[in-house]
Order: structure tokens, then C-alpha cells, then sequence
């Protein structure tokens, strides 16, 4: 039996917010598990990020380099042979950069890039061919890169909205999401009317709503008596925060289900919701309308049709029920096992 | 002898519960005796009902000094001096008889205090504590004696408020009765088919009373049970009432446009509420409402929210109670008696006998004269001072 080869990890120096977060989360490993490689290309790395981390090849701070350049490439160059087999994860834009010294790599090559990749992406940023050391699949994870439709024509892109680089936190208790004033408007009192609906179970089950809501906003007077008065204001928290969309992306991890019980007006944050949503393992449950098409998200959301509250009460117990809730591949692993199904079928 | 001098102080002379229970109880009391004199914040369609049983004086509602306009606020003296010059002549007041917690707002407009304060209070907690503030709950509070006409109010007058127990007297309410059944209209008053399974409201459309909340009851039933040929009206409010902006909304999102409809108050209020199949209530807090007296008389179950004092008069066998908000079990009862109208009319039947024995105006109106104005009559030579 072949022992499959370790992925290695390759991007650049200094990151963005974005990108560096994303290569932080893949090239920390689950614990027990052994630390991925990773190169570091070029670029100065002013943030610190790999200082002391085992397994990481940083290449300007090869002191022979900087004296003889030939040297620090032959040390490159002995870095990668050994590892010609193993599966390499290219994040961001700089990491295309080791395409020359790839040519000869015989694994998988994934290129992940991120938004902070917009700019050169935009500027005409080649994305070198598999057989010049590129990459065999570009993958976006993220909606707002792929809906700047910038590698809409690369044969090599795939959409992957499921794929995780770490598995999100699990809150305390179980938790649903809502979002935006926590007012009628925003489908307070039916969300309401759908805790009361299960509320031996949520109980049961120790799950409560989070409402991120804007600095100022409170659930309205009328509003709480008819929570208090059907016995469920201990199961809504709202908390303020301000910037609720935002809010989405930052907070929503770990999230059973985000609800969308709002009435025309609500603050909906639609594409934001699905992807994130999505991305997260929550069901998007409520009465808003289906996901677009093209983000190619199915069999994430409980949509019942308005003021069926008892749909939406079954549906919160449903997914704070659920175990198992990340809809793709979680971590470096995954994400190379799942490329090279790709890279053998295409 | 000077005849005793009662003042009744009320809120309003429309076609809602407290006016309505005012109008019937005058009409039954025996007023020989005894010089009455109503003073309301405002008028209403039972103003004249009113005047034919004594002296009526309208002074006008108190400011809202947290949400009127500055201009307002700065009349509210002009119209305090014109309030106390309207009501000046009152000195003499034997007995001031508060007819809904907010109508304590009159009080200090009498030129001096009356002998004794009896306060009616027909809300529970969010008529009262909820809504007066704290001058107005202590002027209520100080009344020498308290009527309930439920359990639900006796209970939060003595367990919310801290009233003694031996303050309050508890007096079913009652309505009118003469013991006949009453002749049902014709549906088409009420924009109904003859084939329909007719759901009856009959309440002002304000908040409290839930007309948002009788909106998707309809839409549950009808999502439940798209079979059965719905028919949900309720009688209190027209269409273009402010008041149902809510209610409005959903209707519209619900697209229930032709399953819930609402129609004008009607004074023949029990022969409208004998064309139905079933009367509810979809309150969010209601002590008591007469409406439910009147469907219970026209001969229909009964189906309302826990969360209100109704519940004497419902259960058991008369409809059903269910917790509040719980919309489908409400659709649950609606559905039973759809598909067992013997059912249905065995429950209608068991809450008429109820209205019948226990809530006779006539009756609440003796025991109100005992409890209320035992002794007033000839208690007080001629002459004597106020």
C-alpha cells in the first residue's frame, strides 16, 4: 500500500486579510495530525505569520540566497523534488509565481485565490497553463470573487461554495440566526409565533435565537409583551452589532439555521444569506424566496410559504437537531482529495 | 330630599365593550332616586342612547404629554380651564362610578373629590398598569371599592395591584336577554355565501383585540383545510380602518383577500354573529369582551386565547381555549367543528346555557345596586352637605 503523500502548501509572503486567514486555516492542522508544508514565496512577511512554524520553507529567508541566488534555488529546487508527488494547494496570487519551478511536479496543483486577488485578476493577472507548472483547477470558495465573473471563461474554474479550510466553532447552545431591527417588519412576531409553536423542544434541545441587530434597534414593546405572552422571550437574545451584514460572515459560524421571516422592506441581504449560510451547514429557514440558481446551492433551506410558522418552528428543531451540518469538504485533506477526483476525471 | 348625585365617568360613547356595558346597565338599573350624571372623554355613536338616560357632558381626552405635538401641549392648559369650567357645577357628587380604568383621567377635573369612588374595571393588566401612569393607577388604586365582572380581572385587581380582596365585588357581567333565540341575518350582510363555514370576530380592530392575528388564523385554516369553503369576517371595523394596517399587510401577502373580510359594527350585533358557524377570538388580552356573551346567546362555540378571563364561559363544553398564540390548535377546534356540525352545535348550545343562567344584564345590574348603590338612596337628607 502507497502511503499518500503530504499536500504542501504554497502562497506568498505578505497577506491580505483574506487570503491570509484562508492559508492560516489550512495550514494549521486538526489536532493529532501532522502540520502540512508550506512555502513561502518571496515577499516579505511583516506580520510574522510563519516565524517558528514547523514544516515551512520561507524563501527569502534563505541566507545563501540573498549571497548566491543559485544556491537558495538549489535548495528550492531539492525542497520540491522531494516532494513531487504531494498534492499543492496555491493560495492567492503571488503563489502562481512557483509555476516555473512546478514544471516538473507530478501531483495535483490547486490554485485557490481569493478576493484579494480582484485587483490583478482584473488587471489580466495569467493564470499559467498545468503543463507550465500552473495549476490543474482554479477554485473559488468565495461568492463575491465569483461574482465578479473574472474567471468565468477559465476552463480550469470551479464554483465550490462548500468547501471549508477549518470547521467553524461550535456555539455553546445551539443557535439560529435573524438579523437586521427586530421588529414586525423584520418578522419578529412570526418568529415568535414559531418558537411558541416547538418551545418544549427548543428548550429541550437548549437552543435559542441570536438577533444580531443594529445599535439602537430593541424588539418593540408590543412586540416582547407577545413573546412574553406566549412564553418564549428567554428563547430570542438580541444582540447589537453594527454592522449586521458583516455580522453575517463573522458571526455565523457554527450557526444551526438563519431565518428569513421578514415582510416586504425586511433587510434581507439575500446572496450574503444563501452563501454564507451554505458555507456554514445552516438551513436557511423561513419565507424568503429560493436561492439564485447559479449559486448552485440546493437542499440548504426550509422555505414555507408565508405566516406557516408551524413550518418554521419544525424546521429550527430540525436543524438545531442536526448533527452533521457542513454541506463539502472540510480542511486541507478534503480540498486535495477532492481536487484530484476533479484533475483524474477531467 | 336631594336625590343622590352620581356621576358616571367614562371614556367614550362608541359601539365598544365598556360603553356598550354603561348603555345596558343604566338601562337596567333602577335609576329612580338617584340624579346621574355621565361625563365622557369622548363622544360615539351612543351618545343619544346615553342622553335619554341622563345628563351626558363630553370634555374631550387628556393630553398625551409623551407623544403630542408641542402645540397641543402648549393648549392642554386652555383646554384643563375649559374642562374644570364644563364639570364646575358638580359639587354635590354622592358617588363617582368609573367606568374603565382610563376614564380615572376625569377624575381631578371635579371641582372637589367625590364622597365615595367606585372604580368598574372591565382590563386586565395591559388596560391598566400598563397603560396608566403612576398618578392616574394611585387615583384608581384609592377607589373605595372595586367591580369585577370576571374572575380574570378580580384576580389581577388583587394579585397585580395589591388591592384587599374585600374591596372587590365580583359581578358577572351580563347582557341583554329575553330568552328567544335570536333570527339570523342573511349572510349576504356579511358578505358570505350561504354554503360558507362562517368564522365570526366582533371587536374594535385595534392591537389588543388581534385582527393581524384572526388574518392567519384564516390563511392556517385555509392552508390546513383547503377543502372546507372558509369565510372569516370580522364585525367592528371597516375596511379602511388605520387600525388594520397590519392586519392588511398580511391579508394582502396572505392573498386572502376573499377569505377575511371586515364589515361595520352592527347594533343588532347577535343576530349578525347567528349566521356564523363559530365565533373567535383572537385577543391578545381581553378581560371579558360582551362580544363573546352575544356569539355565546346567537348559539356559537366559543374559541379564544388563554390568555384572557373568557375562559368561565368557554370551558368547559362551550368551545375551546388554547394558548396564546397557537393559531393551529385554533384550526384544529375550527376543523372539528367543520367536520361535526353536531359537535359544533352541542358546544354552541352548552355556552348559550351558560350566557343564559350566568350573564343576564338584568342580574349584574341587581347585583351592581346592591353592591354599588345599596344605601345611596335616602341615606342622604335634604340638605345635608355634599
Amino acid at each position: 500500500m502507497t502511503r499518500r503523500p503530504a499536500p504542501l502548501i504554497v502562497t506568498g509572503g505578505q497577506l491580505w486579510r483574506t487570503t491570509g486567514r484562508l492559508v492560516e486555516q489550512l495550514a494549521t492542522p486538526p489536532a493529532g495530525a501532522p502540520w502540512p508544508d508550506v512555502v513561502v514565496w518571496d515577499e516579505r512577511d511583516e506580520d510574522g505569520r510563519w516565524d517558528g512554524r514547523p514544516g515551512t520553507f520561507v524563501v527569502r529567508d534563505r541566507p545563501l540566497r540573498a549571497r548566491d541566488p543559485r544556491l537558495g534555488a538549489l535548495e528550492l529546487r531539492v525542497h520540491l523534488w522531494r516532494r513531487r508527488a504531494a498534492p499543492i494547494v496555491l493560495v492567492g496570487r503571488v503563489a502562481l509565481e512557483s509555476a516555473p519551478w512546478l514544471v516538473h511536479h507530478r501531483g495535483t496543483r490547486t490554485w485557490l485565490p481569493t478576493t484579494d486577488d480582484r485587483e490583478a485578476l482584473e488587471a489580466g493577472l495569467t493564470i499559467p497553463p498545468a503543463a507550465a507548472g500552473g495549476p490543474h483547477e482554479v477554485l473559488t470558495t468565495e461568492l463575491d470573487l465569483l461574482r465578479t465573473g473574472l474567471l468565468r471563461d477559465e476552463p480550469r474554474h470551479r464554483w465550490a461554495p462548500g468547501f471549508r479550510a477549518a470547521a467553524p466553532d461550535a456555539p455553546a447552545r445551539p443557535e439560529v440566526l435573524a438579523w437586521g431591527p427586530p421588529d414586525r417588519r423584520q418578522g419578529v412576531d412570526l418568529v415568535g409565533r414559531a418558537l411558541a409553536a416547538r418551545q418544549d423542544e427548543l428548550r429541550a434541545l437548549g437552543a435559542r435565537v441570536r438577533w444580531i441587530a443594529p445599535p439602537g434597534s430593541a424588539i418593540p414593546d408590543e412586540e416582547a409583551d407577545d413573546l412574553r405572552r406566549a412564553g418564549v422571550d428567554d428563547l430570542i437574545v438580541v444582540e447589537p452589532d453594527p454592522d449586521p451584514e458583516q455580522a453575517l460572515r463573522s458571526q455565523f459560524e457554527g450557526a444551526a439555521g438563519l431565518l428569513v421571516c421578514g415582510r416586504p422592506g425586511a433587510w434581507t441581504a439575500e446572496e450574503t444569506t444563501w452563501w454564507t449560510a451554505f458555507r456554514s451547514g445552516a438551513q436557511v429557514i423561513g419565507f424568503g424566496p429560493p436561492p439564485p440558481p447559479d449559486l448552485d446551492l440546493d437542499g440548504r433551506a426550509d422555505l414555507a410559504p408565508f405566516g406557516d410558522v408551524a413550518a418554521v418552528g419544525a424546521a429550527i428543531v430540525a436543524a438545531v437537531g442536526q448533527t452533521d451540518r457542513l454541506p463539502g469538504p472540510v480542511g486541507l485533506d478534503a480540498l486535495v482529495r477532492a481536487a484530484s477526483q476533479v484533475v483524474r476525471r477531467g | 330630599m336631594v336625590e343622590p348625585h352620581v356621576v358616571v365617568l367614562g371614556h367614550a360613547a362608541d359601539r365598544t365593550g365598556p360603553p356598550m356595558y354603561l348603555l345596558q346597565l343604566l338601562r337596567d338599573l333602577d335609576r329612580s332616586g338617584l340624579r346621574i350624571t355621565i361625563v365622557l372623554l369622548r363622544g360615539g355613536e351612543l351618545l343619544a342612547d346615553l342622553q335619554e338616560l341622563a345628563e351626558v357632558r363630553v370634555v374631550g381626552e387628556p393630553v398625551d404629554s409623551a407623544a403630542a405635538l408641542p402645540g397641543r401641549l402648549a393648549e392642554e392648559p386652555a383646554r384643563l380651564r375649559a374642562r374644570r369650567a364644563q364639570l364646575a357645577d358638580l359639587r354635590d357628587v354622592d358617588l363617582a362610578i368609573v367606568n374603565t380604568a382610563w376614564s380615572i383621567h376625569a377624575l381631578p377635573w371635579l371641582p372637589v373629590p367625590p364622597a365615595r369612588l367606585v372604580s368598574v374595571v372591565h382590563e386586565l393588566g395591559a388596560g391598566v398598569a400598563d397603560l396608566l401612569d403612576r398618578p392616574a393607577l394611585d387615583a384608581l388604586l384609592a377607589s373605595d371599592r372595586f367591580v369585577a365582572g370576571c374572575g380574570a380581572v378580580a384576580g389581577m385587581l388583587a394579585d397585580d395591584l395589591g388591592v384587599p380582596a374585600e374591596r372587590i365585588d365580583l359581578i358577572p357581567y351580563g347582557v341583554a336577554q329575553d330568552g328567544s333565540d335570536p333570527v339570523p341575518v342573511d349572510r349576504t350582510q356579511l358578505d358570505a355565501d350561504d354554503d360558507a363555514f362562517l368564522v365570526l370576530a366582533a371587536a374594535v380592530p385595534d392591537r389588543r383585540k388581534a385582527p393581524d392575528l384572526f388574518v392567519h388564523l384564516a390563511a392556517t385554516a385555509r392552508r390546513r383545510r383547503p377543502d372546507v369553503p372558509w369565510a372569516f369576517r370580522w364585525i367592528g371595523a371597516t375596511e379602511d380602518d388605520p387600525r388594520l394596517a397590519d392586519a392588511r399587510t398580511d391579508r394582502a401577502l396572505l392573498d386572502a383577500g376573499d377569505l377575511v373580510r371586515f364589515v361595520p359594527p352592527t347594533p343588532a350585533l347577535r343576530t349578525a354573529l347567528a349566521a356564523g358557524d363559530a365565533f373567535v377570538l383572537t385577543s391578545r388580552q381581553d378581560a371579558f369582551p360582551l362580544a363573546a356573551v352575544e356569539a355565546a346567546l346567537a348559539g356559537l362555540p366559543l374559541l379564544c386565547f388563554a390568555s384572557g378571563g373568557i375562559g368561565a364561559l368557554v370551558e368547559p363544553d362551550g368551545g375551546r381555549l388554547v394558548p396564546f398564540p397557537d393559531l393551529e390548535s385554533m384550526v384544529d377546534a375550527l376543523v372539528a367543528w367543520h367536520d361535526d356540525p353536531p359537535g359544533r352545535t352541542a358546544a354552541g348550545g352548552a355556552a348559550r346555557e351558560r350566557a343564559r343562567r350566568h350573564h343576564d344584564a338584568a342580574d349584574h345590574a341587581r347585583a351592581f345596586d346592591r353592591a354599588v348603590l345599596g344605601g345611596l338612596r335616602g341615606d342622604r337628607p335634604a340638605g345635608a352637605p355634599a
